[in-house]
């Protein structure tokens, strides 16, 4: 794998407010995860990365270039913005077509490449219905399709999820996956940490600004080993599965859910699952479920935010 | 780890490397031309353009055959008399309707892209604000043209066709230049007013309403003060006046609407076309790269 977009500190500020802080970030080919509250920076960072700012301190360059008003970066990047960019009164075909011209496409090429791209993304039975008739999950589709016209190396795809439902996300999942699979690098930038989480394990987290964190979710969880996880067990006996604990010493809390839960708080939950899964073998203590929330990258957000 | 192989192919035709402004103009073009409000200005403005070629064919046909049973009756008519004070009228009769059309196709081309957020889709591709900026401006001188210079030369044409010599062509020679001139004076002033309304405020019905207010109050304004001070060069203020003084100069006509030189309206149009250059290309660089 090798670098694709490396920034290099790079701060950027609108008068008094401050969108990034000193950034250096290197991202590499594959699908990657720019996650972040609301007002984090992920889309300054990608418009840095577009040249559609400049930075107010520091430098970006993608492909090794700096893209600002450079056509060759420029067209090998595709991008999905996270507001709806349509002209009025036009089709989705057309919107794809007339992006794929000014790429610089010819034509006979942008045809041939809207179609293709409205195809990819389930669009080809709509695409010549007015955009202003489509629900919010084609407008996000034809928007994904616009960026896929030109086939670039590089997508950066802002929160391409808002707004879309429970299947609507599944099929951007999926289609995601898939780029990544067919070896685009991907930007997937997101507020919501399950979003990011279902499409790559190597994420970004931005804060304020600021990176907290970069890289793959367990190397990040793995910098974070002071915090304890947590640990949900659904079991018909949790007073006498919680016994099992007591004296344990990286046991730090135990704590009940109603009358079929516990909760443990432990520094080593490869040692609690093996007192788990013994603790199960006895007939009195029937385990139902056990999750542990601190595996997702919710848990090592808030960690780090905290 | 994942092997990341590609399984796609770049795009292997040729880029457009220049031009790319031409784009710009297609697609507003076609835009326009779906519009019904453009498509009933065309048939106004084709209608009078028919009433010209009337008027061409029967000065031509009727009036230089002294046997033509009518040519006696419509000696009479000296309106009918096909010269430059001819095409100057037929131009400023256009002028109005240039205007509206730029305004119906002008008034949103910069705002409705702010409003619908384009600007950052066009500027993630390899399209410069000149590109831009150039696209949307000569969409609306194109259009503009369509509507003055283009018929216009085309009646010089059939005049010439009609009545063959050499006389006729030396008289006509410069009528394509100047047309040319006077159809220019008109439609890029217009556009790049409407185009700078356009790129200021947040509604095509805001800009619209702004660039036709800014027209009107600038005639009130230089009337009222040619008035009130009994100065008719006064006049020079209003807008429509110094075009009017200009076409005077460019078709040679007598009594200008003011005395003052044709330098002087034309020096106030080129600052005008100045400013309102000055204002695009501040909101659209701003848009292309934030600073």
């Amino acid at each position: 794998m090798s670098t694709i977009i490396s920034a290099k500190n790079v701060s950027k500020w609108f008068g008094e407010v401050v969108a990034l802080n000193d950034l250096n970030v290197e991202i590499e080919t594959g699908v990657t995860g720019l996650l972040g509250a609301n007002g984090a920076g992920k889309s300054t960072f990608i418009k840095l990365a577009l040249g559609l700012y400049r930075p107010s301190r520091g430098s970006v360059t993608v492909f090794g270039e700096s893209p600002r008003n450079n056509a060759a970066v420029l067209r090998r990047i595709g991008y999905c913005p996270e507001l709806d960019t349509f002209y009025d009164n036009m089709t989705g075909y057309e919107y794809v077509y007339w992006l794929s011209r000014y790429w610089g496409m010819s034509a006979k090429h942008a045809q041939v490449a809207a179609e293709q791209a409205c195809d990819r993304v389930g669009m080809t039975e709509r695409m010549d219905d007015p955009i202003e008739e489509y629900s919010k999950g084609m407008r996000q589709r034809i928007k994904i399709a616009q960026a896929l016209s030109t086939d670039p190396d590089l997508l950066f795809l802002d929160e391409p999820m808002a707004g879309l439902d429970p299947q609507g996300r599944e099929e951007m999942f999926s289609l995601i996956r898939e780029l990544g699979d067919n070896g685009y690098s991907v930007v997937v930038s997101s507020h919501i940490l399950y979003e990011v989480e279902r499409v790559t394990d190597n994420v970004v987290l931005l804060f304020q600004g600021s990176i907290m964190a970069h890289g793959k979710v367990r190397e990040i969880r793995s910098l974070i080993d002071a915090h304890p996880h947590t640990i949900h067990v659904d079991c018909s006996a949790p007073r006498i599965l919680a016994t099992h604990f007591v004296q344990d010493e990286s046991v730090l809390h135990l704590d009940f859910e109603g009358e079929s839960r516990l909760v443990i708080r432990t520094k080593d939950p490869n040692a609690c699952y093996a007192r788990i899964n013994a603790a199960a073998l006895e007939p009195d203590v029937e385990v139902t479920r056990i999750h542990c929330a601190d595996d997702s990258l919710q848990a090592v957000f808030d960690y780090l935010v905290k | 780890m994942p092997v990341y192989t590609r399984s796609y192919r770049n795009y292997e035709g040729t880029f457009r490397r220049r031009g790319r402004w031409m784009l710009i103009v297609e697609q507003e073009l076609r835009i326009l031309v779906k519009g019904k409000i453009f498509q009933f200005l065309c048939l106004g403005a084709f209608l009078h353009w028919l009433l010209r070629l009337f008027q061409v064919v029967a000065y031509d046909v009727i009036m230089q055959d002294p046997n033509h049973p009518m040519a006696a009756m419509l000696q009479q008519a000296k309106f009918l008399t096909v010269n430059e004070t001819a095409f100057f009228d037929f131009l400023r009769i256009q002028a109005p309707m240039v205007f509206l059309i730029c305004l119906l196709a002008g008034s949103g081309m910069i705002c409705n892209d702010v409003r619908n957020n384009l600007m950052e889709v066009y500027f993630s591709k390899p399209i410069t604000w000149r590109d831009y900026a150039l696209g949307k401006l000569l969409s609306l001188v194109f259009v503009g043209l369509g509507f003055t210079a283009l018929p216009a030369i085309v009646l010089v044409v059939i005049h010439n066709l009609l009545a063959p010599g050499w006389e006729t062509l030396t008289t006509t020679i410069w009528w394509p230049v100047e047309i040319a001139a006077f159809s220019l004076v008109i439609v890029l002033p217009f556009s790049l007013g409407i185009l700078a309304c356009s790129a200021v405020m947040q509604s095509q019905n805001y800009a619209g309403i702004t660039a036709f207010m800014i027209l009107v109050a600038n005639g009130v304004i230089a009337a009222l003060l040619a008035g009130f001070l009994q100065e008719e060069n006064y006049l020079l203020l209003s807008y429509p006046m110094s075009l009017d003084r200009i076409g005077q100069a460019i078709f040679h006509q007598p009594n200008p609407v003011f005395n003052l030189g044709w330098g002087w309206p034309m020096a106030f149009v080129a600052m005008v076309c100045l400013l309102c250059s000055v204002i695009i290309t501040r909101v659209v660089r701003r848009a292309e790269c934030a600073p």
